[in-house]
């Protein structure tokens, strides 16, 4: 037997048939493309909610002094203080330090004040008005 | 997604005609581990944006990098040694027409060096060109033809 007839011979020989399934192997492919593309639908939703989260959070920290109004009652004031690196406004504590006996307070310290609503109610505190030009009642305030 | 269903119609085609050599050429690595690369090497047709130009050396290389990326394993390369040698799964069907026995070429195949056995494998139940087994294998197409008589010389000597 010469090589030639021996390789044909050889040729003749059928490799054993796969016990695969092509409609699995269809299946499978399907199935993980299915999965990647779910995947990549999790990690855009899951970033697209941590994104609103901080910038919800960013929106709420620079928003926080503006909502709250400035108030004043009399010489009080109420100061919102954000930042920490920021010159403390003294001025506004000045009138809440008793420097003097009781009887000789200003009539518009915060002793004074404080006497005042324990001895005739909220009525007498002074009304309130805001940078928008609304007027804010603490009493309205604390029964609404 | 939507081009997955013409694909499948094409590659049911492919799987008729290249399904087997793919699984006798990675049995010859690997054993029974053959038809998981083949279906491997399959799935990962489908999921091709671009269809390889050249489907069959595709198939045949993605089958080799596969193989040989697993036999690095040690595990699975001692497990796979371990089953080619007590592995009594026919590699070729039984032919009464034909001189050969398939039972003795299958032992003489196993007998060959494995760089002679790949290139017998792809050459004659591959039926591809030097050329193309260079293009899979990476090796220079003297190399093969030295490597090609060499084994047929080896089977011939054994098998007669």
């Amino acid at each position: 037997m010469n090589i030639n007839e021996f390789e044909n011979k050889l040729m003749n020989l059928a490799p054993v048939e796969p016990g695969l399934d092509p409609a699995a192997v269809a299946y499978e492919a399907g199935f993980r493309q299915g999965r990647k593309n779910t995947r990549i639908w999790q990690v855009s939703n899951g970033c697209m909610i941590l994104l609103v989260m901080v910038l919800a959070f960013v929106n709420m920290a620079n928003n926080r002094s503006q909502t709250v109004p400035e108030m004043s009652f009399g010489n009080i004031k109420l100061v919102v203080q954000d930042n920490a690196d920021s010159e403390f406004d003294k001025t506004n504590l000045e009138t809440n330090v008793v420097s003097g006996p009781v009887n000789e307070l200003d009539e518009n310290s915060y002793l004074l004040l404080r006497r005042q609503v324990f001895d005739h109610g909220l009525e007498v505190l002074p009304k309130s008005t805001g940078k928008n030009g609304k007027v804010y009642s603490l009493k309205d305030m604390l029964n609404s | 997604m939507d081009r997955l269903p013409s694909r499948t119609s094409h590659i049911q085609q492919y799987f008729t005609e290249y399904s087997a050599g793919l699984c006798l050429y990675a049995r010859q690595w690997l054993g029974n581990y053959a038809e998981d690369v083949v279906q491997e090497a399959f799935v990962k047709l489908i999921s091709q944006k671009n269809m390889p130009v050249n489907i069959k050396a595709w198939l045949y290389r993605t089958v080799r990098n596969d193989c040989i990326s697993r036999l690095r394993k040690k595990q699975v390369r001692d497990k796979a040694v371990q089953k080619l040698k007590v592995d009594g799964k026919l590699w070729f069907q039984p032919d009464t027409d034909n001189q050969l026995d398939a039972e003795i070429v299958q032992k003489a195949l196993f007998e060959l060096d494995t760089e002679l056995r790949e290139v017998v494998t792809l050459r004659l139940w591959g039926q591809m060109g030097f050329e193309q087994i260079s293009e899979i294998t990476g090796i220079a197409t003297s190399t093969l033809h030295n490597r090609y008589n060499r084994a047929i010389k080896a089977l011939k000597d054994r098998l007669e």
